[in-house]
């Protein structure tokens, strides 16, 4: 696969499926692992890096870029990404015009509140996935208690509880 | 409450970076992402309200685009202007790729090993913590008996189910509260 072919691909699947995850996830596998640009292993590795690295969960497709087509690869397909993100300037720039509108801002309060649902939600989901025994949940409540009671900032809060379950983990595997 | 889109308050272009690459360390995805940027930009440096915040996030999150980007894009355009946004997207994205290339040029040692297995156990509980701070934080204009509320708990149900694309759900949000939530008094 060519660099330009790798730009295209993402960003017409990006756009395709319009801030949906786990639908981008499934085109990507057929495109690449089916197409035998990439193995089940490497295709799966590159989606768990999403994971475990800081920032947004899409950044794994660096990963799939950089497989595919060495360091250009990873910026091409970063790059495929981040650039529909402009479309937000035009939309904020509609919604300025038209803001005053009654209907608009109850739009804007649904659409708010919506999404602190949807926060919930992704809470949830996460929540499941990550508790799931003695390391993980005494990781999350030091992080609160990091963040809430001993008023560090959230990075402080997520390093320094991560720290401890990195060594309680070490201890209770040694 | 103030335009999303409409300058206000600026700041240097070396000072977004900062900002932005604050954010960008923090893990737990775009969630984890905007619980930083709530830090930096509402509570510490007051460049933006909560509601602000929010209102860009849901715009945010339908577009067609990572939410976070439309979010970055949007700040930085209005905190620095259009290089505002290179900037701010940049700064944003630079911790995690670098993290994300390194780890693939290690992909032989790492990829059947217990570090990410670790690195799992341990990031993704702290994440959950950030999540779950940011969510609160940001939906407490909405956190009292209202409709906005109900909305907010209506969403959370349909998000919740993996058969639905969450982007719908959020339109669907906006396109109800068109009709149902038009006129009331805001929440404060």
């Amino acid at each position: 696969m060519s660099l330009v072919q790798l730009l295209v691909v993402i960003l017409t699947y990006n756009l395709l499926v319009f801030g949906n995850g786990s639908a981008l996830l499934a085109l990507l596998q057929h495109r690449f692992v089916q197409d035998g640009i990439l193995n089940l292993d490497q295709f799966l590795y590159a989606y768990a890096l999403g994971r475990v690295t800081p920032g947004q969960n899409n950044l794994y497709l660096a990963s799939i870029g950089y497989m595919v087509c060495g360091w250009l690869g990873a910026c091409a397909a970063i790059l495929a990404i981040q650039v529909p993100g402009y479309l937000v300037l035009p939309v904020l720039k509609i919604y300025e015009q038209i803001r005053a509108w009654r209907s608009v801002q109850g739009a804007i309060r649904g659409l708010t509140a919506a999404s602190v649902g949807l926060m919930f939600a992704v809470a949830l989901n996460i929540g499941r996935e990550a508790l799931t025994g003695l390391v993980p949940w005494v990781v999350f409540l030091t992080t609160l208690v990091l963040i809430f009671l001993a008023r560090r900032g959230m990075l402080v809060g997520m390093v320094g509880a991560a720290a401890l379950g990195l060594a309680l983990k070490f201890v209770l595997t040694v | 409450m103030a335009v999303p889109g409409e300058p206000r308050d600026k700041l240097t272009l070396g000072q977004l970076f900062g900002v932005f690459f604050k954010a960008g360390c923090a893990f737990g995805g775009g969630l984890g992402v905007l619980g930083l940027l709530q830090e930096q930009l509402v509570t510490l440096r007051r460049l933006l309200s909560d509601r602000e915040l929010m209102t860009l996030w849901s715009i945010g999150r339908v577009m067609p685009s990572g939410t976070m980007t439309a979010v970055a894009v949007a700040v930085g355009h209005r905190l620095a202007g259009f290089r505002g946004t290179v900037v701010a997207l940049v700064a944003m994205i630079l911790p995690g790729f670098i993290c994300v290339v390194v780890l693939t040029m290690a992909y032989g040692w790492l990829a059947h090993g217990p570090v990410l297995d670790y690195i799992d156990a341990t990031l993704l509980p702290a994440a959950l913590g950030i999540v779950i701070v940011s969510a609160f934080r940001l939906g407490r204009p909405i956190f009292r008996p209202s409709r906005d509320l109900a909305f907010a708990a209506v969403g959370c149900v349909l998000a919740a189910m993996p058969s639905i694309n969450p982007a719908l759900v959020i339109l669907a949000g906006g396109a109800a509260g068109a009709f149902l939530l038009r006129g009331e008094d805001e929440p404060d």
